[in-house]
């Protein structure tokens, strides 16, 4: 990983110094011919060759943008390595084949290539059980890695509804925890489908509608594909490219008039396939989803959630597939609707491929275009042409047929490229400008950019020519000037009114920089194809298309009961497992999260029936409900109607409650649990040396940083405070900002920390409270430096009080930032541009008098609580039971997977279970970071009163900022009143 | 109006019968929703009732602390009399006046008018823009402006600043004031006999202000008196927007208020006692003035 990410700079800094040519070069390529193109780009990529550096595949492309595509495949076949890593030869399924399973195993082949040209790679693999996460590989041509994208070859894993047909209720698909159906439908796990199949090497980003294409000279060739991650089998690997696929004109004409399946009495020829009920999909985040918004969809009940579509957003990344098995009656011709919703992309259609048995019958079919609308409507293949429409049909066999819709960007993959591209370069710019104005210039002064930048008038004009040029592609693909095209040309704009006049540039910085934000957008909503579907329908050619929706009365209806039905069903409870406990045992569970959070916790609870048994075998019923439990659940307790467990509780909460008495001590079942979480996992929920919850989750700060802007300044990310300040020198002067927060604010929970002064203050040895919690230790000399320190940070060296992290960090003018490192995911979704270009270390440390460095800081914690009423129903043991359950390793790996798989990345879990961690999505090298700041990592004791703890020293940094007080006289004073509450609540809890 | 009183409570109670069963109803959720929570504030203020363990009585050791050793209090106190001082009065003038404006109007201009200046009260939370115009980063609006024109060289912490906070909020309220308040007053002098205007005009009324003292406001008693009353309530009642604007607590809590004192001690404390002491405190303050207000408002209409 940081080998790669090493590299990735490294070939983005010989980018940015061969920068005017190179641009100019791309930027031109549509208005020149190919051999112009092709002299200069060759000029960079010799550039780059000779530096031994790699290229991206964007100049590999273009490189190689006028070789032709080899047709026909060269094969060989997994076993017949030459050489190999300790790889095993294994019969895999019934295909003798070889096995890569841990990590940088290797094989390689040798290949003969019959000419010269362009080739795609496609394997036939088979996913060998590992972390269930997707293959990755890389693949070396001749010792070498032919650009950046080939380290990371992903080969997906293909999964399927989890579906135990004993729970489905009558004439339904999913399962139901009411046998008869009258009850929401559970969303099913997916559970892996292994199963021999064969994939393209294509760009997930979508800016590639074709495979990658690898230049290969006639000859033989050695071959070496590396194990990135997980496990996996090869049977084959092929090279080349399929021919063409055919008109429908010459697909057509190849059947006779007998092959069109017509309509025959007394026998139903339709085939309608639910598009829900899948055979595999190739993405864990694939499930099947619900419309509730109307009677039409099938099926549907109006007081109950259905699972009756699928796709969504999720069903938006290049390469994303479903298949269906049909069964066909009768081999022929038929007519194909697909009842579909695209009200994702505004303006833009979303593209699929469909595959009959595995092919794309005809050309035609290779990216079918769903355009965006409101509602539902029937798609059926045809030419699209409103006056003259032409119904295309597609041929079955007789019995099972595979049918499968794959996400494509269609001819968007150009329009994705060419924006990616000027992100970047934009992005330079706008450093390169601010490097001399700064991010906040002074308008009225003339920065002479035009002699400081000299290439910056070029640069600009170049930059607007390309966006020029995309901006028509895209008009072309979607026929009017929808808000993407709007979008692109908006930008335009103002990139061509600095190019005229760079005077004006100090003035129009920030709409400069907006505009490369804009853009940056661009690529996620371009990129991402969603698309739902209801069903799949098969006709015979001379039967009409099922209508769109069931009228307006049916409608009417739906709508009516759907109203009714609002009032007789509880929407919070998840659902009550346990059909055959009496109510009294039953164990109530609060829990404050979102409707998948709850319905995962609620399945996972079903799974595990077998672990939830008392110690004399009695199986435990628990009933989930979805409560906000802020003020909610002390309110409850009070009257009686409280639960018996809450999940997801601040850390400030388990010791409220604790010393009014509400809840019941954990500690005894700390010993079993010990091992799998850090000391500071468990530290807040102590009170009065009992132990009152169990831990959920721990979330820390991480230092962020842009491993380009660092490559290009030849610095490195620093490991202490002062290496820290050092760097924040160096990138101010380049007039880049650090950026380390304040005060907490996206986490005002009460104790939530104080979070610099945390670190400056644990790093020194310093805690917040004296042995027996009965008073602060800040008027220390540790206290007062920690402070002084925090409050240098922005009085000194001016760092920004509050700042945008993720659109900073974005544009490159904050390349380095102290983030929790939660922030990771929201990087990872939203901003696709930066793959690759950001990094994560541990936070910076203090150095200690033996030499190490010391990176402490505090973290924030949540966990889950048993209350009182637990004992008073004599479910103590049930409770506990489930408690420990569920924090232990397996169910938080579990739910932690869940999640990530319902939805996505952007939700990935932070547990404090450090066993359960290691079963996340991290690589291993962000694992390493991760744990090697968790390790350092302390916790601060939560006591009664400290909630002015925040509030004080938040106010004691602030009269310091505003100049009344100094940083020791401000600590003092404010730190008399969080020990005056302290004591206060201790006289109130009877401590002293 | 007082003599019409008088008479209803000399009518003999099984008159009145029908009226109290229509009202009943009414009377019951009056009675368990408000009547009820206020009695039972009362006597918790008397207690050290923390929501969960079972409370003691503490005589009046609540409100001893809150007047005596409370400093947070006393700065609370301070702001909610500013807060209530400055914008009842001036939210209940300007609502005033600008319905008396908007009054001239012809028809269609009027409703756009009113329109305008109610929305703020409409769109509840529609206060978030001031979020964005006083916002600390470099690029919120006014530091933005300023940072343009080159007036000051680094952003000002508007909202956590206690030099500003106070003065940014009391503006919001403000601007927020056009209530229900003034929504009486546009339809108080929709309503206005113009006969009056009439006969005032014959008997030698000099000029418009002579017209507001000496027709208007004895025919608007009602609708001023509903509208000072909301005023009133909302003043005092003042925490939210605070809030939201300059976070919870404020920075030295410079701009905190009785209000977000009581949800201090009731949510994060949990001491619902001395909570409800100060709630008493802040009812007894709203009825103070809302004494003093009827006394000065029934000289005009009287």
């Amino acid at each position: 990983m940081r080998k790669r990410v090493i590299c990735l700079g490294m070939s983005l800094l010989l980018l940015v110094t061969s920068f005017s040519a190179s641009f100019t070069a791309f930027a031109n390529q549509n208005a020149k011919t190919d051999t112009q193109l092709n002299e200069e780009t060759q000029a960079v990529v010799d550039a780059l060759n000779s530096s031994s550096k790699l290229s991206s595949y964007y100049d590999y492309y273009n490189h190689h943008i006028s070789d032709t595509s080899h047709i026909g495949y060269v094969s060989v076949k997994g076993t017949d390595f030459t050489k190999a890593d300790s790889s095993k030869i294994e019969e895999v399924d019934g295909v003798k084949a070889v096995v890569l399973d841990s990590g940088n195993e290797w094989v390689e082949y040798e290949i003969d290539i019959p000419e010269d040209g362009k080739y795609g790679i496609s394997i036939d693999y088979y996913q060998m059980p590992h972390k269930e996460k997707d293959i990755e590989i890389t693949i070396k041509v001749d010792g070498k890695i032919p650009f950046i994208e080939s380290q990371q070859m992903a080969l997906p894993r293909l999964w399927e509804d989890d579906i135990d047909p004993d729970n489905v209720p009558e004439g339904a698909y999913f399962e139901c925890s009411d046998k008869n159906g009258a009850a929401d439908d559970i969303r099913p796990s997916q559970r892996e489908k292994s199963i021999w199949t064969t994939r393209d090497l294509i760009d997930l980003r979508g800016s590639y509608s074709e495979p990658y294409q690898y230049y290969l000279t006639a000859g033989k060739h050695i071959v070496r594909m590396e194990l990135e991650r997980e496990a996996v089998a090869i049977a084959s690997i092929s090279f080349g490219n399929d021919a063409d696929a055919i008109s429908y004109n010459d697909y057509i004409a190849q059947f006779s008039d007998a092959d069109y399946v017509k309509s025959a009495d007394g026998e139903d020829l339709t085939i309608k396939q639910q598009a829900e009920e899948t055979f595999s999909k190739n993405n864990i985040t694939l499930y099947p989803t619900y419309d509730k918004s109307g009677a039409s969809t099938e099926p549907n009940d109006p007081a109950y959630t259905k699972l009756n579509t699928i796709g969504q957003a999720n069903w938006s990344t290049n390469g994303f597939e479903f298949v269906w098995k049909v069964n066909a009656k009768k081999a022929g011709l038929y007519k194909l609707s697909i009842r579909a919703r695209q009200n994702f992309n505004e303006g833009m259609f979303s593209y699929r491929a469909l595959k009959i048995n595995g092919e794309i019958p005809f050309k035609e079919a290779e990216a079918i275009k769903f355009k965006y609308r409101q509602g539902w409507y029937m798609l059926t293949l045809g030419n699209g042409d409103k006056e003259n429409p032409k119904d295309y049909y597609v041929h079955l066999n007789e019995g099972e047929n595979s049918v499968s819709l794959t996400c494509t960007t269609g001819d968007m993959d150009a329009v994705l490229r060419n924006i990616q591209q000027s992100v970047l370069q934009l992005n330079e710019i706008y450093r390169q400008i601010i490097s001399v104005t700064s991010v906040q210039p002074d308008v009225y002064r003339d920065y002479t950019l035009d002699q400081q930048i000299p290439t910056l008038e070029d640069d600009l004009k170049a930059a607007e020519k390309f966006l020029k040029e995309t901006s028509k592609i895209v008009q072309n693909i979607t026929g009017t000037a929808g808000s993407q095209a709007s979008s692109i040309d908006y930008v335009t704009k103002i990139v061509g009114e600095l190019a005229v006049d760079p005077y004006i540039i100090p003035e129009r910085l920030s709409s400069f920089k907006a505009a490369i934000e804009t853009l940056g957008g661009l690529i996620t909503t371009i990129g991402k194809l969603a698309l739902e579907i209801d069903y799949l329908v098969f006709q015979p050619v001379d039967e009409a298309t099922p209508p769109v929706g069931k009228g307006f009365i049916n409608s009417l209806g739906f709508s009516c009961q759907q109203f009714i039905s609002s009032f007789t069903v509880d929407y919070n409870m998840t659902a009550t497992d346990g059909a055959t406990a009496d109510k009294a045992d039953i164990v109530k569970v609060w829990v404050s999260t979102g409707r998948d959070q709850a319905n995962i916790i609620n399945r996972l609870i079903k799974d595990n029936a077998d672990k939830l048994v008392t110690a004399d075998g009695k199986k435990i019923s628990i009933q989930l409900s979805m409560v906000d439990t802020g003020a909610t659940l002390i309110r409850a307790t009070l009257s009686g109607k409280g639960p018996d467990c809450a999940l997801m509780i601040g850390e400030n909460t388990p010791m409220e409650l604790a010393a009014r008495g509400a809840l019941l001590p954990l500690t005894k079942y700390k010993a079993a649990l010990a091992d799998q979480f850090y000391e500071s996992a468990w530290t807040p929920f102590y009170y009065q040396n009992e132990l009152y919850a169990l831990p959920e989750t721990q979330v820390f700060d991480l230092m962020f940083y842009r491993t380009d802007v660092f490559e290009e300044m030849g610095i490195e990310p620093p490991k202490t405070w002062d290496d820290f300040y050092y760097v924040m020198e160096i990138l101010q002067n380049s007039n880049l900002v650090v950026g380390v927060p304040e005060i907490d604010s996206a986490n005002a929970g009460v104790s939530a920390g104080i979070r610099t002064f945390d670190k400056f203050l644990v790093q020194n040895g310093g805690t917040y409270y004296n042995d027996d919690l009965s008073e602060t230790l800040f008027t220390t000399e540790k206290g007062y430096s920690a402070f002084e320190k925090w409050v240098e940070l922005y009085s000194m060296y001016g760092l920004d009080r509050s700042f945008d992290f993720y659109s900073r960090f974005r544009t490159g003018e904050m390349p380095l930032a102290l983030q929790s490192y939660t922030s990771y995911n929201q990087l990872k979704t939203a901003a696709p541009e930066l793959n690759g270009l950001w990094s994560i270390a541990t936070i910076p440390g203090t150095k200690m008098e033996d030499g190490t460095v010391n990176i402490g800081q505090t973290s924030i914690n949540a966990g889950c609580i048993m209350l009182k009423s637990a004992k008073t129903k004599n479910i103590e043991e049930a409770a506990s039971v489930f408690l420990s359950w569920w924090v232990s390793a397996d169910t938080q790996a579990e739910y932690a997977r869940e999640l990530e798989a319902t939805l996505g990345v952007a939700a990935r879990y932070n547990p404090a279970n450090k066993v359960a961690f290691e079963a996340l999505g991290w690589t291993a090298d962000e694992a390493a970071v991760i744990t090697e700041q968790w390790e350092s990592v302390t916790a601060m004791p939560e006591i009664p009163g400290n909630y002015l703890l925040k509030r004080a020293i938040t106010s004691a940094f602030r009269s310091v900022m505003n100049g009344k007080n100094t940083p020791r006289r401000a600590l003092t004073i404010y730190n008399t009143d969080i020990n005056d509450e302290i004591m206060r609540k201790r006289i109130e809890f009877g401590i002293e | 109006m007082s003599k019409e009183k008088k008479i209803k409570k000399r009518q003999p109670l099984t008159t009145q019968t029908p009226f109290i069963v229509l009202l009943a109803p009414y009377l019951v959720f009056f009675f368990v929703f408000t009547i009820l929570p206020v009695l039972s504030a009362i006597v918790l203020s008397f207690t050290d009732f923390n929501m969960v363990t079972i409370n003691n009585f503490v005589g009046f050791d609540n409100y001893i602390r809150l007047f005596l050793s409370d400093e947070v209090f006393t700065i609370a106190l301070k702001n909610t009399l500013v807060y209530a001082l400055v914008s009842g009065p001036v939210g209940f003038i300007l609502s005033f006046v600008i319905a008396w404006f908007i009054n001239e109007l012809n028809r269609a201009v009027r409703t756009i008018v009113t329109f305008i200046v109610y929305s703020p009260a409409v769109a509840g939370n529609i206060f978030f823009i001031w979020l964005y115009i006083f916002s600390s980063d470099s690029r919120g609006l006014i530091n933005d402006i300023l940072m343009k024109l080159g007036l000051i060289s680094d952003p000002i912490e508007w909202l956590s600043n206690t030099d500003y906070a106070f003065g940014i909020v009391m503006i919001v309220i403000i601007w927020l004031s056009f209530g229900t308040g003034f929504l009486s007053f546009v339809a108080g002098l929709q309503s206005l006999d113009r006969a009056y205007f009439e006969a005032a005009a014959i008997d030698g009324l000099k000029n418009r202000w002579q017209e507001l003292y000496y027709v208007t406001f004895p025919q608007m008693g009602p609708q001023l008196m509903f509208g000072a009353v909301m005023s009133i309530s909302g003043a005092f009642a003042v925490g939210n927007v605070n809030r939201q604007l300059t976070g919870f607590p404020s920075t030295d809590y410079s701009t905190h208020t009785v209000l977000l004192h009581l949800e201090d001690y009731a949510t994060t404390r949990f001491e619902m006692g001395y909570a409800s002491a100060i709630a008493v405190v802040l009812f007894a303050m709203m009825l103070l003035f809302y004494v003093i207000v009827q006394k000065v408002l029934r000289k005009f209409s009287d």
